[in-house]
C-alpha cells in the first residue's frame, strides 16, 4: 500500500505540488455505503453499464452525482469490462458496485473529495469497517486528459480560450448565468456597458464577432435589448473563443469567433433540468441512445412576469422573450455520423388592440443546421484516418417595430443560407484541411419616420435591400517537424459577387516548446468582412444591430501576435500575448447617411488596436478555479480626411479576476473588475432651432428638443471603473432530484460607475451620469433530475 | 427595483458651456421677395442664445450681384408659438437681416453663398444651390376629411437639384412636417411622436405646403442630435452652425377637419 502511494506519488509530482496544503493533509477513509456522511454520496441515482469500462461509469456516477471524483487513468484495472444493469441507489453504493467489479477501492476524505485506486496487495475488497489506520494520500488529478491541455500539446492554439459549462456558470451572475456575460470577463474582450451582452474584442467593433452555434452562424444573439444572450444555460457545452490569429476554416469577421457548443447528453437515463431566476425559467431534457451513440437535448426558456401579472391585469406587461434549442446526433448508414441544431427564438412587445400609439415589434434568430461526418480508419491514403464534413444551414435574423400612428416603422432582416465541407487528412506529423464554403445573404433595412423627433439616430433612417453572394475555398496544414515545433499554415479565398472582387487571406502560427509545459507562440493573418451592422459603436446601450452588406470592397484586417504560454501544473496555465491588428479598411457607420442614397452606409478609416492580454488560469476540475485576466489596449482610427481619434471601445487597462470555490455542498464566486475608463465625446452646449415655415415665409420656433454642440469625438473619458461581484448556490437534493438555489450579487460595493453623460443645458448647466449597473441581488434555483 | 438601484446611482453635476459660437438659419425661398435671415450667438447654455446685432449679412448672386441684408425690428419674424411640450424656453428675436432680392427674384438652379460678419469679427460663411423647380402658383383643390375616417394623400413629380421633399402642415394650432421622395398618405389620425398631439385638428384649417429642398436643408432638419454620441446633425457652415439652404415650394393645398 505504501508502495503503491509512493508510485502514485512519483507519477505525477507536480500535482502535488500544485495541489493547495488543505488537500494535502486530508484524511481518507474507505466508502462506505452510507456514503461517509457526505451529502453528495447519499444522492439517488440510476445507472447501469453494459460493457463499459470502469473509468467511464466511475465517470458517468461522478457526472450524475455531481461529484469529483480523482484516480490514475494509467490504472489497468480501470480498463476492466463492466455489466451491471440500471437501477436506483446511492452514489456510494454504484462506486461500491464498480469497486467490487473491477478490483479497485474507493477512498472518501471529509471534504468530500473521491479517489479511487488499486486494492493494496493481498485485500481482495475494500470493506467498510477497514481497520488500518487512513492513508494520506496526495490529491492526484490524472483524470483523462484536459481538453486545454491536448490544445497545448497538439495544436498552435494561439488566441484561443476555451470554457467548460461549469466555468461559464462559475462566475456571479446578472439574474442569471450568461455564456456571452462570462465571456466578457477574458483576456483581450470588453463591453461597452453594462448592459451589454455584446462584446469588444482586441479594439474592434461589436460587429466583428462570429458567433456560431454547433457552427453555424446567428446573429445579434441578445434579448432584452441586449441585456442577455439567446442560449439556455442549460444547453450550452463547451465554449471555444478565438481572440485573434484565426483559423482558415473561419472568415467573414475581422475580430474574432465565438463558437458555442450544444451540451451533449451523457447517460441514457432522461435527464432534465429546471431553472427559475428573476426574469425567466428554463428546462431542458437529454439522453443518449444506441448505447451511447446517439444523443438528442432540447431545452426551453420563457420570461414569465407577464404570464403571471396579465393574468391580473391584462397587457400591463406586453414584453416577452422565448428560446428553443435543440440538438441531436445519431450514427447512420456505414459509419456516417449525422448531427443536426436548431434555435428559435424572439422577443416581442404586444400592441393592446387599437392604441395605434403604442411601441411594438418582435426581433430574435431561427437558425437550422444539419452536418454529415464520416472518418475513414487508418491506412486511407497513407494517412492515419480521412474525415469528411459536409454542413448546411440557414439563419435567419428579423427585426420589425412601428408606432403606426406616428409613420414610424422599423425592419431589418437578413437570411443567410450556406453550404459547406472539409476534408482533413491526419498523418503522423502533418494534419492537412481543405474546405469550402457557399453563403448566401439575402438582407433589407428600412427605417423610417418623424424627423426631429429623437428616434433617428437609435434606428437610422435608411433604406435597403441586398443579395450578397460569397464563395470561399481554404487549405490548412498543421506541421510538426520535430517534436518542439509546431507550425499552422493556412490561406482562404474569398470571392464576393457584385463586382467587389476576391481577397487572399493567408494565415500562419507556430509554436516552440522550450519544455514539455512552456511555447513560444506566434502568429498573423488576413482577414475580410463584408457583412456590418448599421447601428453606432457610441450608443451607450444598443438595443439592436443592424445587419447589411457592403456595397463596395469589403473591411480588412491583418494582426499579428507573440507570446508565451507555460503549464504551471496539470490544471494551472499562464499565458501572455501581445498583438498588433492594423484594420486596412474598416467600414463605420456613416452619421451622416440619408434615407434614400444607397451606398452612404458606411464610411472607410483605418485604424490599430495593440496591447498585451494575460491571463493567469486554474482550470476547472478542483476546489478552486477561476482567471486572472489583464488586458491592456489601445486603439485608434483615422478617418478619410485624415482625423484621428480613439474608438469608443479603446480602454487602455481592463481586469478581471473570476473564482470559484466549491466547499461541501456549496460553491461560492466571485468576480472583482477593474477597467480604465472608455472615450466618450463631450457636449459643449447646445442650441434651439427655428424651423422655415413656407407657407408664411417666415420662422417658427423648433419644438423638437435643443441641439447638442459636440466637442472632439471622444476626446474625454468616463472614470475609472470597478465592481465587485459575489455568489453563492448550494447544491442539494431533494428526492432524488438535484436542487441548487442560488443568490448572485451584482457591484456589491454599489460603485458609481457611469457608462455616460447625458447634458442638459436648459437653466443651470448640468450633466448627469447614465450609470453602470448599480448593487444588484438576484437570485434563483436550478432543479435536475 | 433595478430602476430604482439604478436612480440612485446617478450623479449630476454642473457644467461650463464652451460653445461660443455663432448661429445662423438662413433659407432661400424663390416664393418671397424677402429672404429672413436669423442670426444669433450662445455659449453653449440655452438662456445665453440671444439675438445678434448690427452684423453684416450680405448674399452674393450667380450673376456676381451682392445682396445686402437690411437690419431691422420685426417681432413676427420668428413665432415662438406656446409649446408644452417644449423643454427650454426659446429666446426672443425681434431682430431680423432682411434682404430684398426686388423683381428679378431668386433663380431656381442657382447659387447662392452667405456671408455673416458680427461685430466682434466672427464670420459665418455658406453656400446653397436652388432646387431648379417651377414655383407652385395654382394650389391644388382644398380638401375637407373627417379625420377619423379619412387621408390626405400628396403626390408630386421629382424635381432637378431637389434632395429631398418636405411636406409641412401649419394651423392656428401648431405645425408639423416630415420627409418624403414623391408622395405623401397621411391618415386623419397622424399624431406627433414625442407628445401625442394630433396634428389634424378638429374645425381647423390647415395650410400643407410641399417644399423641395437642398442638400444643406436636407442634413440639418431631417435629424436630430443623438443622445449619447452627441453626433447626428450634419451642417454645411464655416465658422458657424445652423444651416444656409434653400426651399421651392411645389404643391399647396388647405385641408379643413370636419
Amino acid at each position: 500500500m505504501i508502495l503503491r502511494a509512493l508510485l502514485l506519488l512519483l507519477a505525477v509530482p507536480a500535482i502535488a505540488r500544485a495541489q493547495v496544503s488543505r488537500t494535502d493533509s486530508a484524511m481518507f477513509a474507505d466508502l462506505r455505503a452510507d456514503g461517509n456522511g457526505v451529502a453528495a454520496l447519499r444522492t439517488t441515482i440510476r445507472v447501469g453499464f453494459t460493457g463499459q469500462r470502469a473509468s467511464d461509469a466511475l465517470k458517468s456516477v461522478a457526472d450524475q452525482a455531481q461529484l469529483n471524483i480523482t484516480f490514475d487513468p494509467q490504472l489497468p484495472e480501470l480498463r476492466t469490462t463492466l455489466t451491471i444493469g440500471a437501477h436506483e441507489r446511492s452514489a456510494a453504493s454504484a462506486l461500491l458496485e464498480i469497486a467490487r467489479e473491477s478490483r479497485l477501492r474507493v477512498r472518501v476524505s471529509r471534504e468530500a473529495q473521491v479517489v479511487v485506486a488499486a486494492l493494496p496487495v493481498g485485500v481482495q475488497q475494500a470493506t467498510a469497517r477497514d481497520t488500518m489506520p487512513p492513508v494520506t494520500l496526495p490529491a492526484v488529478r490524472t483524470g483523462a486528459e484536459r481538453v486545454e491541455r491536448r490544445e497545448f500539446d497538439f495544436k498552435t492554439g494561439v488566441g484561443k480560450v476555451s470554457l467548460t459549462p461549469r466555468e461559464t456558470r462559475s462566475a456571479p451572475v446578472f439574474v442569471e448565468p450568461d455564456v456571452l456575460r462570462s465571456v466578457q470577463m477574458l483576456p483581450g474582450i470588453a463591453a461597452r456597458s453594462d448592459y451589454s451582452a455584446g462584446f469588444n474584442v482586441r479594439g474592434g467593433e461589436a460587429d466583428q464577432n462570429l458567433i456560431l452555434i454547433d457552427g453555424y452562424p446567428i446573429f445579434t444573439p441578445f434579448h432584452m435589448y441586449g441585456l442577455f444572450s439567446t442560449f439556455i444555460d442549460p444547453a450550452v457545452g463547451r465554449v471555444n473563443v478565438y481572440t485573434g490569429a484565426l483559423p482558415a476554416r473561419f472568415g467573414e469577421r475581422l475580430s474574432s469567433v465565438l463558437s458555442v457548443e450544444s451540451a451533449n447528453a451523457t447517460t441514457s437515463a432522461l435527464r432534465g433540468t429546471a431553472e427559475v431566476s428573476l426574469v425567466s425559467s428554463n428546462a431542458s431534457l437529454s439522453r443518449t441512445f444506441h448505447d451511447g451513440e446517439g444523443s438528442w437535448m432540447i431545452a426551453a426558456r420563457r420570461t414569465y412576469a407577464d404570464a403571471v401579472v396579465n393574468l391580473v391585469k391584462p397587457g400591463a406587461i406586453p414584453y416577452h422573450f422565448t428560446d428553443v434549442q435543440g440538438h441531436f446526433e445519431t450514427p447512420i448508414v456505414g459509419g456516417v455520423r449525422f448531427a443536426a441544431t436548431a434555435y428559435d427564438g424572439v422577443d416581442k412587445i404586444t400592441r393592446p388592440n387599437g392604441e395605434d400609439d403604442v411601441f411594438a415589434g418582435a426581433w430574435g434568430n431561427r437558425v437550422i443546421g444539419a452536418t454529415l461526418a464520416k472518418t475513414f480508419a487508418r491506412g486511407f491514403l497513407g494517412g492515419d484516418s480521412l474525415a469528411l464534413a459536409q454542413r448546411v444551414s440557414t439563419t435567419r435574423y428579423d427585426i420589425h417595430a412601428d408606432i403606426p400612428i406616428v409613420l414610424f416603422h422599423a425592419a431589418n432582416r437578413i437570411t443567410d443560407v450556406r453550404t459547406g465541407g472539409s476534408v482533413t487528412l491526419y498523418r503522423p506529423r502533418w494534419t492537412h484541411e481543405i474546405g469550402y464554403e457557399l453563403a448566401s445573404d439575402r438582407t433589407s433595412y428600412y427605417a423610417n419616420g418623424p424627423s426631429g423627433q429623437g428616434l433617428g439616430e437609435l434606428i437610422p433612417y435608411d433604406s435597403l435591400a441586398q443579395q450578397s453572394r460569397t464563395a470561399s475555398v481554404y487549405g490548412d496544414a498543421l506541421w510538426r517537424p520535430a517534436s518542439s515545433l509546431i507550425v499552422e499554415g493556412g490561406v482562404r479565398v474569398d470571392a464576393l459577387d457584385d463586382g467587389r472582387g476576391s481577397i487572399v487571406l493567408p494565415r500562419l502560427s507556430l509554436k516552440y516548446f522550450l519544455t514539455p509545459d512552456i511555447a513560444f507562440i506566434a502568429a498573423t493573418g488576413r482577414y475580410a468582412q463584408w457583412l456590418h451592422s448599421l447601428g453606432r459603436e457610441e450608443e451607450l446601450v444598443q438595443p439592436f444591430q443592424f445587419w447589411v452588406s457592403s456595397v463596395s470592397a469589403p473591411s480588412v484586417s491583418r494582426d499579428a501576435s507573440v507570446g508565451v504560454e507555460r503549464w504551471l501544473s496539470p490544471s494551472r496555465v499562464f499565458h501572455v500575448e501581445a498583438f498588433h491588428k492594423h484594420y486596412e479598411r474598416l467600414l463605420v457607420p456613416n452619421s451622416a447617411h440619408a434615407f434614400d442614397e444607397p451606398g452612404d452606409e458606411f464610411v472607410s478609416q483605418r485604424g490599430t488596436s495593440y496591447g498585451a492580454d494575460v491571463l493567469l488560469r486554474q482550470l476547472d476540475g478542483g476546489p478552486f478555479s477561476g482567471w486572472l485576466a489583464y488586458t491592456y489596449a489601445v486603439s485608434t482610427r483615422i478617418s478619410a480626411e485624415g482625423v484621428r481619434s480613439f474608438p469608443t471601445q479603446d480602454r487602455r487597462h481592463n481586469l478581471n479576476l473570476v473564482g470559484s470555490w466549491r466547499a461541501g455542498a456549496y460553491a461560492f464566486g466571485a468576480r472583482v473588475h477593474f477597467a480604465s475608463g472608455a472615450p466618450y465625446t463631450p457636449v459643449l452646449g447646445a442650441f434651439g432651432r427655428v424651423l422655415y415655415d413656407p407657407t408664411t415665409k417666415r420662422w417658427i420656433r423648433d419644438p423638437a428638443d435643443p441641439q447638442t454642440i459636440p466637442g472632439e469625438l471622444n476626446s474625454a473619458r468616463v472614470p475609472f471603473y470597478d465592481r465587485v461581484d459575489v455568489s453563492v448556490r448550494r447544491n442539494g437534493h431533494i428526492r432524488g432530484a438535484t436542487f441548487a438555489p442560488y443568490l448572485s450579487i451584482v457591484n456589491l460595493l454599489n460603485a458609481k460607475n457611469p457608462a455616460g453623460y447625458i447634458y442638459d443645458f436648459a437653466g443651470q448647466p448640468k450633466r448627469t451620469s447614465f450609470p453602470n449597473l448599480p448593487f444588484a441581488p438576484t437570485f434563483g434555483v436550478s432543479i435536475g433530475y | 427595483m433595478l430602476a430604482a438601484a439604478t436612480t440612485a446611482c446617478v450623479q449630476t453635476t454642473s457644467v461650463s458651456p464652451d460653445a461660443n459660437t455663432l448661429v445662423v438659419h438662413a433659407v432661400l425661398d424663390p416664393g418671397a421677395q424677402h429672404q429672413f435671415i436669423v442670426v444669433q450667438t450662445t455659449t453653449g447654455a440655452l438662456v445665453t442664445q440671444r439675438q445678434v446685432t448690427h452684423a453684416v449679412v450680405t448674399i452674393a448672386t450667380p450673376d456676381g450681384r451682392m445682396l445686402t441684408a437690411v437690419e431691422r425690428q420685426d417681432t413676427a419674424a420668428v413665432s415662438v408659438p406656446r409649446c408644452e411640450r417644449c423643454s427650454f424656453p426659446f429666446p426672443k428675436v425681434t431682430t431680423i437681416y432682411d434682404v430684398d432680392v426686388g423683381a428679378a427674384g431668386l433663380v431656381p438652379g442657382g447659387t447662392y453663398q452667405l456671408r455673416v460678419v458680427a461685430p466682434d469679427g466672427r464670420t459665418v460663411t455658406g453656400r446653397t444651390t436652388i432646387p431648379n423647380a417651377v414655383l407652385s402658383t395654382a394650389p391644388l383643390p382644398t380638401q375637407t376629411i373627417d379625420r377619423d375616417r379619412d387621408t390626405v394623400s400628396v403626390q408630386w413629380s421629382r424635381v432637378a437639384g431637389a434632395r429631398s421633399y418636405q411636406v409641412f402642415i401649419r394651423s392656428t394650432a401648431g405645425s408639423y412636417s416630415l420627409f418624403a421622395d414623391t408622395s405623401v398618405v397621411l391618415p386623419g389620425t397622424l399624431q406627433v411622436l414625442d407628445n401625442g398631439e394630433d396634428v389634424f385638428e378638429r374645425r381647423l384649417s390647415h395650410q400643407l405646403a410641399v417644399i423641395a429642398v437642398d442638400q444643406n436643408y436636407f442634413d440639418y432638419y431631417h435629424r436630430t442630435s443623438d443622445f449619447f454620441t452627441a453626433t447626428g446633425l450634419v451642417m454645411h457652415l464655416d465658422g458657424g452652425i445652423g444651416v444656409f439652404g434653400s426651399v421651392v415650394t411645389i404643391a399647396t393645398r388647405t385641408i379643413v377637419v370636419e
